[in-house]
């Protein structure tokens, strides 16, 4: 069995290095839209040119006299704003009096279910008709997707700014600066992390307190799941491995990679899994209530718990060979602290939780790719025959 | 839990699981070779009025790089010259 981890392990770097060198060899060709797309978002203006200036490639109708409309896609104009998952391409049309006259989405790298309520929630019909300044910044974001939102709306407004005064002479005010690391970092629900992540080192440390791993735990739940919505995914891991850095103003995702770093080279332990992860949180306490110890063979759990590699080495493969950039999100916790509509994820969720009222920590141990990551940043410094707290418990 | 009810509880949790995560795929970028016979203009009016996004709109009507891929960038493609059947035909 290690050997066929190892033989994985090996092909999965394989697949990112692969990745990286398609990548750098093939760059895809700008996108150039329709001019159906671009009548979409400017009415006003029937027919737009390509034009290149100083900060970018927009679209505008320089037939005579000035311009009605201007149209531009966010990821080909200045300055490069990140969402999530790298930038988000949007285009964009504004009038010569500085407002918004519509928005379409292109392209993203999003967890999908996230730019989907996005979508849903009338996000970015919100947008049009705004004036760029304080009155565009002033659109609330959709709770559960506010990284998504902020970098949609920071995007648009940014690039139009600087469009705006090239193309219409019209210096926008009330343009907010981009928010950086520490500024997110000093956010309520950034210090609630940084507290959560406190109390999981502090209740490591104190092992012989086991009540402080449950409380620990139920932080974790509230926070990372319940508040501040990002449970650690594979996705994360696959981003990071696909030079996707998170953005600098997603202080949370970053404080949280650095946290399974951290303490995977300092304790050798897998921290974040056994005191940290919010559906951790969920299936110890759905097995709190029966405590049913399975009668499993030692040989079948051991053939059981190669499912967790396997898993994260397709997941790997689809993520760097497929592109699928978003396909390691598919964890059940994604969906149980994103609920969606539609039954498949429910039936998943409840299988999974079912299990375990009879099996402690059933997906962890079975099927979690994103826990192999963490394990993986905890063997490089971990000692021969130490155990994790599932591991003592089996 | 014994041996084959674990196997059983692991093999459901897998098959959702693998269905879970060809629907990710699906969402997360189409792939070249949609369903045939899909009106394209429709598409394509989805994508001009927002309540269909590029992305999305290419798991729905693209059969190959010259599809709504094509069209959209003004290249002409199926959503203004038919399927790929019409055009051999």
């Amino acid at each position: 069995m290690p050997l066929l981890r190892w033989v994985l392990l090996i092909l999965g770097l394989g697949a990112f290095l692969f990745a990286g060198v398609r990548s750098h060899l093939t760059r895809p060709e700008p996108f150039v839209p329709d001019p159906r797309l671009l009548r979409a978002v400017a009415p006003v203006a029937p027919a737009l040119e390509r034009t290149v200036g100083p900060h970018g490639t927009y679209f505008t109708d320089e037939g005579g006299g000035a311009p009605a409309a201007l149209a531009y896609l966010t990821d080909q104009v200045d300055p490069e704003v990140k969402g999530y998952a790298g930038e988000i391409s949007l285009l964009a049309a504004i009038d010569r009096a500085g407002a918004l006259t519509g928005v379409r989405l292109i392209e993203h790298s999003e967890t999908p279910s996230y730019m989907k309520e996005v979508i849903a929630s009338g996000f970015l019909e919100r947008l049009a008709g705004r004036k760029l300044g304080a009155d565009l910044a002033g659109v609330d974001a959709v709770t559960g997707a506010t990284v998504t939102c902020n970098a949609i709306r920071e995007d648009i407004l940014r690039g139009g700014a600087l469009l705006a005064k090239e193309g219409f002479g019209i210096e926008v005010s009330g343009v907010p600066s981009s928010q950086g690391f520490f500024e997110s970092a000093l956010e309520p629900r950034s210090l609630a992390l940084i507290g959560a992540m406190a109390l999981a080192i502090v209740a490591f440390s104190i092992r012989s307190f086991r009540a402080g791993r449950a409380v620990s735990l139920a932080a974790g739940l509230v926070v990372l799941g319940l508040w501040i919505n990002i449970p650690l995914s594979t996705a994360h891991f696959t981003n990071v491995a696909l030079l996707k850095i998170p953005a600098s103003s997603n202080a949370p995702l970053i404080l949280l990679l650095a946290f399974v770093l951290v303490t995977g080279l300092v304790f050798r332990s897998r921290v974040y899994c056994d005191y940290l992860c919010p559906f951790s949180a969920v299936q110890e306490a759905a097995y709190a209530l029966t405590k049913r110890r399975p009668k499993v063979s030692e040989r079948v759990w051991r053939a059981a718990s190669v499912t967790r590699h396997l898993l994260l080495f397709v997941i790997v493969i689809l993520a760097s060979i497929g592109g699928f950039h978003a396909v390691g999100a598919m964890e059940p916790y994604v969906f149980l602290f994103n609920p969606e509509a539609k039954v498949l994820p429910w039936l998943y969720v409840g299988a999974v939780v079912t299990a375990s009222f009879f099996v402690r920590r059933f997906w962890c141990r079975i099927f979690c790719p994103c826990g192999v990551c963490v394990e993986l940043v905890a063997s490089i410094r971990r000692r021969r025959g130490r155990k994790t707290v599932v591991e003592d418990s089996r | 839990m014994r041996d084959r009810s674990f196997i059983a509880a692991i093999a459901v949790v897998g098959i959702l699981a693998a269905l879970v995560l060809a629907a990710a795929v699906r969402e997360a970028d189409p792939p070249l070779h949609g369903p045939p016979n899909v009106d394209r203009d429709e598409v394509m009016s989805k994508v001009e009025s927002g309540s269909l996004s590029f992305d999305e709109a290419r798991f729905y009507a693209v059969e190959d790089e010259a599809g709504v891929d094509g069209a959209a960038r003004g290249e002409g493609g199926h959503a203004e010259g038919g399927t790929r059947e019409e055009k051999q035909n």
